[in-house]
């Protein structure tokens, strides 16, 4: 077996994979991150 | 580079949705958003702002260059990178966590060892920052005016300039949501690369073959001392850096910054085999490019369409971009807690100001530093060299719960710096950073010694 052709084709598919997982924990990042503060205290107030 | 109309809107349409995600990010009204992100990032965070942070140009096109010269010499050193911070996620990330009142290395390198200590640990931290941001604006500027003909000026420009909107409205926060979204572009366009010109190589027994050759002759003309000393530049040089050290301290819990920082360093070994497989490729597909370092470059002009092309290029600005701001916001978060802070400069309510203004200068100050002083710049890459023997003995001797004393810390950090910074400025052995980084701990080490004689009321027990 050839390992270089083997993690040639392997490592793009992990990191379009994990690009892909990366793209959708981000949108959710930002959506808590930066939504609307509250009663003028912002996201802190929440967790707390 | 010919681009297509194609290329060239992608390419628009990523910097001005990075200029109106600063924008948008305007609402962060605390200095604990700018520093550390409330405190509040999420492992996948972690470890995609991470990630994106040290792939910078040397550790993406500068390791393809050399997987084409050398085969897997190099991936086998830069794997010591990986261990590190694989270590650095079990051991050390998760403590710093717990330093719940700390806003940057300094404020932990003070609440070890004193004052002096954190003043002295944010000048390195500054001087770090500010140089290798000068060079990331440079490289940035140089990859996007050989990409669409503008002049280096404005390039140079535009890639600092749109990077610095956001980090000076969002800090932390926004470094690191769009760190995410960058990292995420990049692993896109990078797979998609390396897919579409795997289908173009007619034989992967010729290429590994290769390969394996290059690594050996490589391998038996370097002797085992030079083996030796990149390999502990690779250990060392860069761990816990200031802008790795904020996503310690920003993370959600000390799990999230040991899983973070762990996953990050298992995901560079992916990351710098696929770099090498890219290199060894682009060898074989663009064997007439003069010059290993455009490899990366050559070999996507090649095999993409049109679109593609401009994606993967937006993937290489990202690269660069997303190191340089978090160079920028450690450097501006260092100068207002470790020395603006300490020296009594401001008072606790300016801080959010005085970083954001710190953050501009910065990006000013680099820009001016990538075109008209790289004197200036090799000056503060010192900086950069003498972090590991400076800064990392005392921190890791602390981190691990070891006895600290307010003397041993400064004079482990000045001797340090003294030992490896001789060495750097005189060209000791040809001025080899391995060698500086071993003289240099090893004056470290004597100087916490020597600071252990001295007591302090103020020594911690």
């Amino acid at each position: 077996m050839n390992f270089m052709k083997l993690f040639t084709y392997l490592l793009p598919l992990f990191c379009l994979s994990l690009g892909l997982f990366i793209m959708a924990q981000t949108a959710q990042y930002v959506r808590v991150a930066f939504r609307a503060p509250r009663n003028g205290k912002g996201r802190s107030a929440h967790v707390a | 580079m010919a681009l297509t109309t194609l290329d060239l809107a992608v390419i628009v349409a990523y910097f001005l949705g990075l200029a109106l995600f600063g924008v948008v990010v305007r609402r962060i009204q605390a200095f604990e958003d700018y520093s550390v992100a409330e405190r509040a990032v999420p492992t996948p965070m972690v470890l995609a702002s991470l990630s994106a942070t040290y792939i910078g140009p040397g550790y993406s096109l500068g390791l393809a260059a050399k997987g084409a010269s050398s085969g897997f010499f190099f991936l086998i050193l830069f794997l010591f990178f990986s261990l590190q911070t694989v270590l650095v996620g079990m051991f050390l990330a998760p403590r710093l966590r717990s330093f719940t009142d700390c806003h940057s290395l300094g404020d932990v390198m003070g609440s070890l060892y004193g004052r002096e200590a954190q003043l002295l640990t944010g000048l390195v931290s500054l001087g770090l920052c500010a140089g290798f941001a000068a060079v990331l604006a440079r490289a940035g500027g140089a990859v996007l005016a050989e990409a669409t003909g503008l002049g280096l000026v404005t390039a140079v420009l535009i890639v600092t300039g749109v990077g610095v909107i956001y980090t000076y409205t969002g800090g932390l926060k926004s470094v690191i949501a769009t760190e995410a979204a960058q990292f995420a572009i990049i692993l896109v366009a990078v797979g998609a690369m390396v897919l579409i010109a795997a289908g173009q190589v007619s034989s992967f027994d010729g290429v590994q073959a290769a390969a394996v050759q290059a690594t050996r002759d490589k391998w038996g003309a370097t002797p085992g001392l030079a083996l030796l000393g990149l390999a502990l530049s690779f250990l060392l040089g860069e761990t816990l850096i200031p802008p790795y050290a904020n996503r310690a301290l920003a993370a959600e819990s000390e799990g999230a910054s040991r899983r973070g920082f762990v996953l990050a360093g298992l995901f560079s070994v992916v990351w710098f085999t696929l770099m090498v497989i890219i290199g060894l490729m682009g060898k074989l597909l663009v064997p007439d490019t003069k010059d290993t370092e455009g490899v990366f470059v050559a070999l996507a002009a090649k095999v993409l369409p049109a679109g593609a092309l401009g994606l993967l290029l937006v993937a290489i600005a990202a690269i660069v971009m997303s190191t340089q701001e978090s160079l920028l916001n450690a450097g501006a978060v260092a100068f207002t807690r470790d020395l603006a802070r300490p020296l009594n400069l401001l008072h606790e309510g300016a801080q959010l100001t005085v970083a954001r203004v710190t953050t501009a200068v910065m990006g000013a100050v680099s820009v001016f530093f990538a075109l008209r002083a790289p004197t200036i710049i090799e000056g503060l890459l010192i900086c950069y060299s003498i972090w590991a023997p400076t800064v990392l003995p005392a921190l890791v001797w602390g981190l691990l719960g070891f006895r600290t004393g307010r003397w041993s810390g400064v004079l482990s950090i000045v001797l340090g710096g003294v030992g490896s910074g001789f060495c750097l400025i005189a060209k000791v052995a040809g001025g080899d950073p391995a060698v500086a980084i071993l003289v240099g701990l090893a004056a470290s080490i004597i100087g916490a010694g020597i600071g252990r004689l001295f007591k302090n009321p103020g020594d911690q027990p």
